[in-house]
């Protein structure tokens, strides 16, 4: 719903503008809902000239029809797999991350998370000429880590300016970012096919204003939407399961898990991996929920200097 | 796509005047006013290079209990939130002391020439202690310096136990809002005295007993998001301790684990789990570290 600006045709002069405004005519909705009679006594503007601003205003702000080919010849053209170089990963991802999901790695803490997703920002930009953004919203990003996992696997150390790092602290600042990724992409063509976000609870936890809590979600995953589908981008968000314990003595099996973050961001991610720790230095990853894969694939991965493998 | 104004930091009345003008998108609004900066603004790009590079320069906090800097990967890093936790006596305040100590050595011999601040929340601020542990580092020194620089003429700092002590302020927090309160005041010491390297909180479990769990969680997440923030723009590490609590596990087994539950363990950035051996001997496990894998070591605190 855009604000009428000068820009938009030339018959829109400031003062059509003006006067538009003194009768509450601010958008360009408010425009296309008014009879064009009174927009008519309101500018002074010939009935002809009314009809021409109204069509070309509809032209331009109302949503364009594709058909299913021309969407579907884009989406194969756009859609890029990416793998994650991790064997047992790119096994129940099929081949790797591929552009336009939203995946959700999520684990109780300290389960490998972090760990996951730095190397994965390794290996696509070990592989690939691409840069990777990652959104840092508790300080883990380690970037000592991430040059002893390139020691280890003895690759260039100038590969860690293709990792773009934003540490940010409130809800705000990630949407801000996630639009400033928009038109870097856009317009400043950077050539990114991956975000990673870790993590997502510590900026919904600041907050007991739920209410506003859901708004901010609601933009965050349109943006997110937007990233993805249009812009061919895949996005890994970390997410944490908490244990909840109920009862007392006496009482058998009173600890439920739970994931972060509530019913709604529930069917948002496309693919949602659980990580659990098993051992020292071992985890699995399994697939707990997906809109293509088969549910239940898991596999056994190690974390080892060069990253996890 | 355009950026809704929903999803600014804009109070509601503020938000139904714009709307009421026909202002629902960022790109409307006239972007000359300073305030709209602020409001749109993110945080800074950094490839990793830069972090790696700034991360080196800022150095870590070393305990100078060697195995011990080994397991955390150099010493208690900067900019974020590592935990001790264990049951009392386990030594968590005493390595917190033993670290507001170490900070203060220069920088030839490992230290950060920094200055400490320790908020206690349940009267742990022992200064006998402290300057027991002062005197033990100072007698250290004095030993390491002869035995480094007895051939070079070099001329290296002088440390005494009354400078060590001067180097250390000490704020007393009763209850969560007062934590709250004490970020202003520590922002502004901060900037008084930026050399402060390190910000203890002897105990953060504490002042948060007294809050329901919904009530601890925003608490908990609001004070590390601005302590954090401060700790990255100003430089300096922040160490909590924590005491555990009993668990009921299947088959009515009971069972101790570090307090405050799930989500403020994935909000920390380390864990070090401490045990008491045998009196002097203490046994540290390294949980959570995002530069080394899970490790047990044992040590021994300074007499």
């Amino acid at each position: 719903m855009s604000r009428l600006k000068s820009d938009m045709h030339n018959l829109l002069t400031e003062t059509v503008l003006n006067a538009l405004f003194a009768n509450n005519i601010y958008t360009v909705l408010d425009f296309l809902q008014t009879e064009i009679k009174r927009i008519g006594t309101i500018t002074a503007l010939h009935y002809k000239d009314v009809v021409a601003v109204r069509k070309h205003l509809v032209n331009k702000h109302s949503a364009v029809v594709h058909t299913a080919l021309d969407l579907w010849n884009e989406l194969m053209a756009k859609t890029a797999q990416i793998p994650t170089r991790i064997k047992g990963v790119d096994g129940i991802l099929q081949g790797g991350l591929t552009t336009g999901n939203i995946y959700e790695v999520c684990g109780l803490p300290s389960s490998g998370k972090t760990q996951l997703c730095l190397t994965l920002m390794k290996n696509v930009v070990s592989y690939s000429n691409l840069n990777v953004f990652w959104i840092d919203t508790k300080g883990d990003f380690a970037a000592k880590r991430i040059k002893a996992m390139l020691d280890a696997s003895k690759a260039d150390v100038e590969l860690m300016s293709k990792m773009l790092v934003k540490r940010l602290h409130t809800q705000h600042e990630l949407i801000n970012t996630l639009y400033q990724i928009k038109e870097d992409v856009y317009i400043r063509r950077l050539k990114l096919r991956l975000i990673i976000i870790d993590s997502l609870p510590p900026l919904f936890y600041q907050s007991r204003d739920f209410e506003r809590n859901y708004g901010v979600m609601n933009d965050f995953v349109n943006i997110l939407h937007f990233l993805t589908r249009e812009l061919h981008i895949a996005i890994v968000v970390t997410n944490v399961i908490t244990t909840w314990y109920e009862g007392d003595f006496h009482v058998e099996n009173s600890a439920t898990e739970k994931l972060g973050l509530g019913k709604y961001w529930l069917q948002i991610a496309n693919t949602r991996l659980v990580i659990k720790k098993r051992a020292n230095s071992e985890c699995t990853v399994q697939v707990m929920k997906s809109n293509r894969l088969p549910k239940g694939a898991s596999c056994k991965l190690w974390i080892r200097d060069e990253g996890i493998v | 796509m355009y950026q809704p104004i929903n999803s600014l930091d804009i109070p509601e009345n503020k938000m139904q005047e714009l709307k009421s003008t026909g202002y629902y998108h960022c790109k409307d609004v006239d972007t000359d006013n300073p305030l709209w900066d602020v409001l749109t603004r993110t945080p800074e790009t950094k490839t990793a290079l830069d972090l790696y590079h700034e991360e080196q320069k800022m150095g870590s906090i070393r305990t100078f209990i060697d195995h011990f800097d080994d397991a955390l990967g150099g010493g208690i890093p900067i900019g974020k939130i590592t935990e001790f936790c264990g049951e009392s006596g386990t030594g968590k305040t005493q390595l917190c002391f033993q670290l507001c100590v170490t900070v203060q050595l220069p920088s030839w011999c490992g230290g950060l020439d920094g200055a400490a601040v320790f908020l206690s929340t349940n009267q742990s601020f022992a200064t006998h202690r402290i300057r027991q542990i002062a005197l033990g580092v100072v007698n250290h020194y004095e030993f390491i310096k002869t035995k480094h620089l007895v051939h070079r003429k070099r001329k290296v700092e002088e440390l005494c136990v009354d400078k060590i002590m001067g180097n250390i302020s000490h704020i007393y927090i009763t209850d969560h809002i007062e934590l709250m309160a004490v970020l202003i005041k520590l922002k502004q010491f901060i900037n008084d005295h930026p050399m402060v390297r390190l910000v203890v909180i002897d105990s953060i479990s504490a002042p948060l007993k007294t809050l329901n769990g919904q009530e601890r969680t925003t608490v908990v997440f609001n004070f590390f998001r601005e302590v954090q923030r401060l700790s990255q723009e100003f430089c300096f590490a922040i160490v909590i301790t924590n005491d555990l609590t009993t668990r009921i596990g299947s088959g009515s087994a009971a069972y101790q684990t570090p307090s405050l539950g799930g989500s403020y363990y994935h909000r920390i950035n380390l864990r070090v789990e401490l045990e008491k051996k045998s009196s002097p001997v203490f046994k540290a496990i390294i949980t959570k570290n995002a530069l080394k894998p899970e490790r047990e070591i044992e040590f021994t605190l300074l007499a």
